[in-house]
């Protein structure tokens, strides 16, 4: 497997790249968009766990740091009302909820972007 | 077998594919689930909607209008609107309401036009063909022409729509309201046609309901003697509206020799009216006010929702003054007041609702027989949309009455009969309908007149217009004028027409003519100086005409008169103070003979204890009272071990008598074979049926909230769940400690009550209080949403203001104006 180009590629910036794209893509486009970022993060990893770790922290904070934005700037009294509808009765295991979808959906993307990489190159 | 190293070639593939499938499923709804993707997502999801709910910049532009309009918001988030002509002001009424209410009044609209399914799928597709099928959109359309007929009322229903459809047009994608988010779809244009779709919902929620087919049954079971016995035209304890009655002439109506009498057989559904609920006005002349001035008062009491049903708005322009509440997605103020007059409503209940028999020629159903000919039917088809699913086409037959709701048996009985407002329970399988509101009926330029009415005659010319739901309208003015109409114009029948299923054949059964407004029951300036409602027989026996056999009990209409009797020197709190009155008549009546009864038996001492509490119980429904919830429980018990029997379960056999005719027995008739139980082989007493209605409500009430009597407290056993209006659980209010309940002025109930309380006294400036369990705002994250709920628990209400310019609202103020301005 030829992976030592990716070595040196810090995934602290993998994961910031990501989170300045989605930051400004995800205004203006669907929500799942992120994938794709973090399909771009995962390709960038070093192996599977960092791909998984890097594709969904990087589409995750941008939903953390909203969420918080949100509850701080009036927000809050809706979390709430959401919470109670979504039967969780808490504000905090909402934002819980609410944040792993990113998670999930960006570690499954990191995890393709790595594994389309290295899946591909085996064949050349 | 796929080879080892193309499946390691092709790994990846397994993650996307997991990943398209659930970005796919956060991307829809399933059920009652909302696409969770879509909806958590904080960039367009229900976050996005953080800050809607702020008010405008200072100042903005419209295509649409003409001239420039002062909007200012005051602490209440009240809007009062001061325009330069009525199209503009209509315009910016439009705009406000879906600014603040959209997804409420698209809803609505959309719920009465039975386009559910196209919201939540076939579930409510039963839903959707019921409310087709009883001919709402056949009579809105009616009276979209009548409208059409009138340009002043048509104008006014364009400027609110197009003020409506301006805010949607300016509305992004991340800004529909919340329950477009969770309920996954998009506001519609408004139109006029809606309007009328939307005052027929209205019609149909006051009026819609009809005791031909269970007082069928009844007779059919135990013979005509009994249904006048058990449910009497003009019942034991009465106490009418109008206490001096008009000259009217006795009608001309030709009656027949032999009412018809049908079957009603067992698959047919009864429906029968709570006549526990209703609505308070009143009145007094200047002679009882501690100023001079007339008072009114007005409490209109409906199921509660959030957001409520009530809007408050102030509305100006030089053809009106005019403040009040208005119903999202009317135009105009319901009820309310003006700088002269004021006016507030109460449910006539009159009978405009007739089911006929209907014959037809075969099984084809295309003629049927009436008068002696066959007759021609028509057929209408209905095209309902579901989500996810095929059109559903639904043919509905129509007669010269009406249409033919359910053409098979059991189409319904899906459908939960537990809700006593479902209207699916109005149905009568195989007959036709003939309710008033498929006429083209102008209630909308009714209300449209009255709010710039200056005089009682010219008010008195509008509400002429005002046919269908029937209302019984209070009066007043700053001349000192009170007035009271049990106004509409229902079917002029001969005596008990329509009492029963009438025969689709015979020409006598059908409606000719309506009864002209000045031969409706009404009063002005009566010698009592106070004028009331409560929707009880508006009349007693003297009034010639018969207009339904249908009204609610004068419990409440006996204890307010009661207290305006007494009623002098009042201030505008006084008069609004008895809206909040718990006193019940019924129970004053009732528990000393009830506990006359229980004493001629050997009692324990728990059941003494208890007893000897009740004797000096104040007969107020109080939320802290605990005598409120055994009272209730015990005298219900005895209504059901009365009764039961006899006529079955409650609302499922027959309808059950009203309390009055309870009362009749305890006080005039305690040797009534009623209280036999005809199932067993003793005789049962009165003194029986007491005490085992008495041992069973404290079994009950101990099992349910403790052996303690002093925690059965009133708000704790019965209290009031405010619900949202599409029920999402956690955007309602619940169990809110109210005190009030059935038979009282201060009729809230588990989810039912005061819908808007309001006094305007008519000085010079008119002064106004009001409040409605709600808050003007219909985002759920506004503190404006819910914040009127506290204080209309508390019986508190808000001081509106009401000035005859812009400059004297405080508050903030927005501009609107023309594109070139």
């Amino acid at each position: 497997m030829n992976d030592e180009k990716y070595q040196s590629v810090n995934p602290f910036m993998v994961i910031l790249l990501a989170v300045i794209v989605n930051m400004v893509i995800l205004p203006f486009t669907s929500w799942w968009l992120f994938v794709f970022p973090s399909f771009a993060s995962g390709w960038l990893s070093i192996n599977r766990k960092s791909a998984t770790m890097n594709g969904g922290t990087g589409a995750m904070i941008p939903w953390i740091i909203l969420n918080m934005y949100y509850y701080f700037s009036g927000g809050s009294l809706i979390m709430e009302r959401v919470s109670h509808m979504m039967n969780l009765h808490s504000t905090g295991i909402l934002l819980s909820v609410s944040i792993l979808i990113p998670l999930i959906l960006g570690g499954l993307s990191g995890l393709s972007g790595y594994l389309y990489r290295t899946n591909m190159s085996i064949q050349k | 077998m796929i080879p080892n190293k193309i499946f390691s070639r092709f790994k990846w593939v397994i993650p996307v594919f997991i990943t398209v499938l659930l970005v796919y499923a956060l991307n829809n709804k399933f059920g009652n689930t909302p696409p969770l993707g879509k909806f958590l997502d904080p960039f367009h999801g229900y976050l996005a909607l953080t800050g809607s709910d702020e008010l405008p910049e200072n100042e903005l532009h419209f295509e649409n209008l003409t001239d420039e309009v002062t909007v200012i918001w005051d602490d209440h988030r009240i809007p009062h609107i001061f325009a330069e002509n009525d199209h503009d002001l209509f315009f910016t009424q439009g705009y406000i309401m879906a600014m603040d209410r959209l997804w409420q009044l698209d809803f609505q609209v959309r719920a009465t036009a039975g386009r559910m399914s196209e919201i939540i799928g076939e579930k409510a597709l039963v839903y959707d063909r019921f409310q087709r099928r009883i001919g709402l959109k056949h009579g809105a359309e009616k009276s979209l022409i009548a409208a059409e007929n009138d340009p002043g009322t048509i104008a006014v229903l364009q400027a609110y729509s197009d003020g409506i459809n301006a805010y949607i047009d300016q509305l992004p994608l991340d800004e529909y309201p919340m329950e477009y988010k969770i309920l996954d779809y998009a506001p519609e244009y408004f139109s006029p046609f809606k309007v009328a779709l939307l005052l027929k919902n209205m019609a149909w929620t006051l009026t819609g309901r009809s005791s031909d087919l269970p007082l069928t049954r009844t007779w059919n079971q135990f013979g005509r003697e009994a249904v006048d016995e058990l449910f009497p035209v003009m019942p034991y304890f009465l106490d009418p509206i109008i206490s001096e009655l008009p000259n009217v002439p006795a009608p001309k109506v030709q009656a027949p020799a032999n009412i018809y009498q049908a079957t009603a057989g067992e698959a047919d559904l009864p429906f029968k009216p709570d006549k526990r609920n209703g609505s308070n006005n009143w009145a007094v002349s200047g002679k009882r006010t501690a100023s001079g001035n007339p008072i009114i008062a007005n409490d209109p009491h409906l199921t509660l929702t959030i957001p409520a049903i009530w809007y408050i708005m102030h509305l100006s322009s030089p053809e009106r003054n005019v403040m009040g509440v208005t119903i999202p997605g009317a135009p105009g103020i319901i009820s309310g007041f003006n700088d002269q007059i004021a006016w507030g409503v109460t449910n006539g209940n009159d009978d405009v609702m007739d089911w006929y028999d209907i014959q037809f020629k075969d099984n084809h159903k295309n003629e049927y027989l009436f008068d002696g000919e066959w007759k021609k039917t028509t057929r209408k088809i209905e095209e309902i949309r579901i989500r996810n699913g095929p059109t559903f086409q639904d043919t509905i037959i129509f007669t010269h009455h009406g249409p033919v709701v359910w053409d098979k048996i059991n189409q319904v009985k899906d459908f939960s009969i537990g809700n006593m407002r479902n209207p699916t329970m109005q149905i009568s399988t195989g007959r036709a309908l003939r309710w008033r509101g498929h006429d083209g009926t102008e209630e909308i330029r009714s209300l449209l007149g009255m709010g710039k009415a200056k005089t009682y005659q010219e008010w008195v010319k509008s509400l002429d217009y005002f046919s269908c739901p029937g209302q019984n309208f209070v009066f007043v003015d700053t001349t000192g004028n009170i007035a009271m109409w049990h106004a509409g114009h229902p079917p002029m029948r001969w005596p008990e027409q329509g009492r029963f299923i009438s025969d689709g054949t015979d020409p006598i059964y059908d409606w000719k003519e309506f009864v002209p407004l000045e031969h409706m029951p009404h009063e002005l300036n009566p010698q009592r100086d106070f004028v009331s409602s409560a929707n009880q027989n508006p009349y007693d026996s003297t009034y010639p005409l018969y207009l339904s056999d249908n009204y609610w009990m004068s419990w409440r209409g006996s204890r307010i008169n009661e207290l305006l009797k007494k009623t002098n020197d009042a201030t505008i709190q006084d008069v609004a103070l008895i809206q909040m009155d718990n006193e019940s008549p019924m129970a004053k009546r009732a528990l000393p003979v009830m506990i006359r009864e229980l004493m001629m038996s050997e009692l324990n001492p728990g059941m003494k204890e208890i007893l000897d509490l009740l004797s000096q119980w104040d007969f107020n429904l109080d939320g802290n009272s605990w005598e409120a919830s055994f009272f209730t429980l015990w005298f219900s018990k005895l209504e059901e071990y009365t009764w039961a029997d006899e006529l079955g379960e409650k609302s499922v056999d027959h309808n059950w008598p009203n309390s009055t005719e309870m009362m009749e027995i305890l006080e005039m008739d305690i040797n009534s074979h009623w209280l036999d139980n005809i199932h067993t082989a003793e005789r049962e007493t009165l003194e029986m049926l007491v005490i085992k209605a008495f041992n069973s409500a404290q079994a009950d009430l101990s099992k349910k909230m403790g052996s303690d009597h002093t925690g059965w407290k009133w708000h704790d056993y019965r209290g009031t769940n405010i619900h949202h209006l599409a029920k999402i659980p956690g955007f309602g209010a619940e169990h809110l400690k109210t005190s009030g309940g059935r038979g009282v002025p201060n009729a809230t109930r588990e989810t039912f009550g005061p819908s808007w309380r309001y006094a305007a006294e008519m000085g010079n400036p008119v002064t106004a209080i009001g409040i409605y369990p709600g808050g003007q705002s219909g985002y759920p994250g506004s503190r404006h949403y819910d914040d009127f709920i506290s204080k209309w628990v508390q019986g508190e209400y808000l001081s509106l203001q009401f000035e005859n310019t812009a400059d004297e609202i405080e508050g903030y103020s927005v501009q609107f104006k023309g594109l070139n301005r």
